[in-house]
């Protein structure tokens, strides 16, 4: 299966596009890859782990998108090269989406299925349109699910500039995907509102067509999940993610806001995010054995990033700076923050692109997630047959 | 930093020098207007990127709704006979009575691209008597169509980042681009005579009122801009 898979990619990688088409609708076929060189310095000294300096196919995706009649979108969309490896990163998954969107009605727009969660800008930028080559860790799906699946209604006001999302998901986030669901059996509930000036801003970080106008937009976003444990319960392995915040035992408010700015060639991206988790027993390991009149059972979890950008059209290049800080567990003393700097080549005419970048880790969480190392650089290629 | 400032004070400035001044400006009711052209009653014809077509008056609001339903209407053009409509999306071409605006039929378009990558312009030449139509971008192609609609030839351009719309005037080609945010004044055979800067977000269409007027329409602003061309160029 896998084998064949692959065929069909090389081929449409080789080939560009499928395409088919009537007066009723249409369908397409995409394919885009990614692969990179990542080195790390600066080792702590006790660690002898030297395995994530490799050459690393990121991506290897298949995307089929297409209308149904006037008002029907259907997405779907998957990664070769996850589904081989068997990869689960939320960052690179190995199901993109799989949804169907209906624009049919005045008053909302409905999609169903698995795809993004209607939470963070970031979020909904790709990352084939990023200079870099990672998120910031807060947005990067580690702490909260960046899919899901569920049901998004959207609204657009004020000539779109005024954009209302509402959502109800599995609050599973990718894991749903195993077929694995929390024994309490509830949702999540996401909103998000979001405002841009003197139009509707697009979901990019670099801009591109060096807008004449600047452009600025602001949103807020709130999620709410329950995901008590029934007495006798327990969550499937794989459910709670790496820091053990997507799903918890107890109540997870998340709530952020974001701000975006474009302007002839420069361009600005800052967030900020925090999860506050209500925990229903007191001996839970987020609370890190501390005692009850300490925690109130309840653990924070916070991050925020600023990311400046400038494209040159001239040159066909960009150049990114992003600044962030991260506490995985307020509970623990020490944080997490890390320049970045990254760079892009677009070839005029072309959706490939040519990226580097390169990580310097100012102050290391040691206790919940020690990197062992203090620099990182990534370059790499994307090809992108669209 | 007196230095930064001045370079923040500055650069809108600098960013703004040699933009060609709009003399009007106008919303219009039309929601995501993609291309228009005067209808001949001091009105206009728009298509909008919803597969929708309507009849504004002079103000912009909408007086007439078509009952055509394509998937992606992105540029509009007339001959003596009839409106023609180009949807990217189906990559087909729609004729549309001049009076009901009613779709009479589409004819598909034997040109090879991805997904919504049709023809983002489509314009009638009368002196040469064929249409042109071209892709927006990665590449830009200029395709000459005959009046049935089959390609006579095809070229690549690469003086502008896209191509949004275009319009035919006096001899002249007036190609419009959203991302270099400029019209490009062309002879039939794509060599540029003139070009202008206009300060418009995501310009998607283009073409000349009967006072000789150029008016641009912008999809994301949802407004119509109206420029006097200098005479001499």
């Amino acid at each position: 299966m896998n084998k064949f898979l692959l065929l069909i990619f090389v081929l449409l990688h080789f080939s560009g596009i499928l395409r088919a088409q009537d007066d009723q609708g249409n369908i397409s076929i995409n394919a885009r890859s990614s692969f990179y060189l990542n080195q790390r310095w600066g080792w702590d000294s006790a660690y002898s782990d030297r395995k994530q300096n490799k050459f690393f196919l990121r991506n290897a995706q298949m995307q089929i998108r297409g209308n149904a009649g006037k008002h029907t979108r259907f997405f779907f969309g998957f990664d070769i090269a996850q589904i081989i490896s068997k990869g689960n990163d939320p960052q690179n998954p190995a199901l993109l989406d799989a949804a169907i969107q209906y624009q049919g009605f005045s008053f909302v727009d409905i999609l169903l299925g698995y795809d993004k969660v209607c939470y963070s800008r970031n979020n909904q930028v790709s990352f084939f349109d990023s200079p870099f080559w990672q998120r910031a860790e807060i947005t990067g799906g580690a702490f909260y699910g960046r899919r899901d699946i569920g049901l998004t209604l959207h609204k657009k006001l004020f000539r779109k500039k005024l954009g209302l999302w509402a959502g109800v998901y599995s609050g599973m986030g990718e894991a749903i995907l195993q077929g694995l669901n929390a024994p309490s059996g509830k949702y999540e509930y996401v909103i998000r509102a979001e405002y841009s000036l003197p139009v509707a801003v697009k979901y990019r970080e670099l801009d591109e067509s060096h807008s004449v106008i600047p452009i600025f937009s602001a949103g807020i976003n709130g999620k709410y999940c329950d995901k008590s444990l029934p007495a006798g319960e327990i969550f499937a392995g794989g459910t709670t993610g790496e820091f053990a915040t997507k799903v918890v035992n107890g109540e997870k408010y998340t709530y952020g806001a974001d701000f975006s700015m474009m302007w002839q060639g420069f361009s600005l991206q800052a967030e900020i995010h925090q999860l506050r988790m209500q925990l229903r027993d007191s001996t839970d390991g987020l609370l890190n054995r501390l005692p009850n009149s300490v925690t109130k059972r309840t653990v924070f979890t916070g991050g925020f990033f600023i990311q400046g950008n400038y494209f040159s059209k001239k040159l066909q290049s960009g150049l990114s700076l992003r600044y962030e800080e991260l506490n995985y567990n307020d509970l623990v003393a020490g944080y997490f923050a890390r320049w970045g700097i990254a760079a892009c080549w677009k070839p005029k005419n072309s959706k490939c692109m040519l990226k580097a970048q390169y990580f310097y880790n100012l102050k290391e969480e040691t206790v919940i997630d020690n990197l062992n190392h203090r620099e990182q650089i990534r370059v790499g290629l994307q090809i992108n047959l669209k | 930093m007196r230095q930064l400032l001045w370079i923040c004070l500055l650069y809108p400035a600098i960013g703004c020098a040699g933009h060609l001044p709009s003399t009007k400006k106008l919303y219009t009711e039309v929601s995501e207007p993609s291309d228009l052209i005067p209808d001949g009653k001091g009105g206009f014809v728009v298509v909008s990127d919803n597969g929708t077509l309507y009849r504004t008056d002079a103000q912009g609001n909408i007086i007439q709704k078509s009952t055509c339903n394509g998937q992606d209407y992105e540029a509009i053009t007339s001959d003596n006979k009839y409106y023609y409509i180009s949807d990217e999306r189906s990559r087909a071409i729609t004729l549309v009575d001049k009076e009901s605006l009613n779709c009479l039929r589409s004819y598909p378009l034997d040109i090879q691209t991805g997904n919504n990558a049709g023809l983002e312009t489509f314009f009638f030449d009368p002196a040469q008597q064929v249409f042109i139509g071209i892709s927006e971008k990665s590449p830009i192609t200029v395709y000459t169509f005959s009046l049935d609609f089959d390609i006579l030839s095809s070229k690549e351009i690469t003086f502008a980042s896209d191509i949004s719309s275009g319009c035919f005037k006096d001899g002249f080609y007036y190609l419009l681009s959203d991302e270099d945010h400029k019209v490009f004044k062309c002879k039939p055979d794509l060599n540029i005579i003139a070009s202008w800067s206009v300060k418009i977000i995501n310009p998607e269409g283009i073409c000349f009122d009967p006072s000789g007027s150029m008016v641009i329409c912008s999809d994301e602003m949802q407004m119509f801009f109206y420029y006097n061309l200098p005479a001499n160029e």
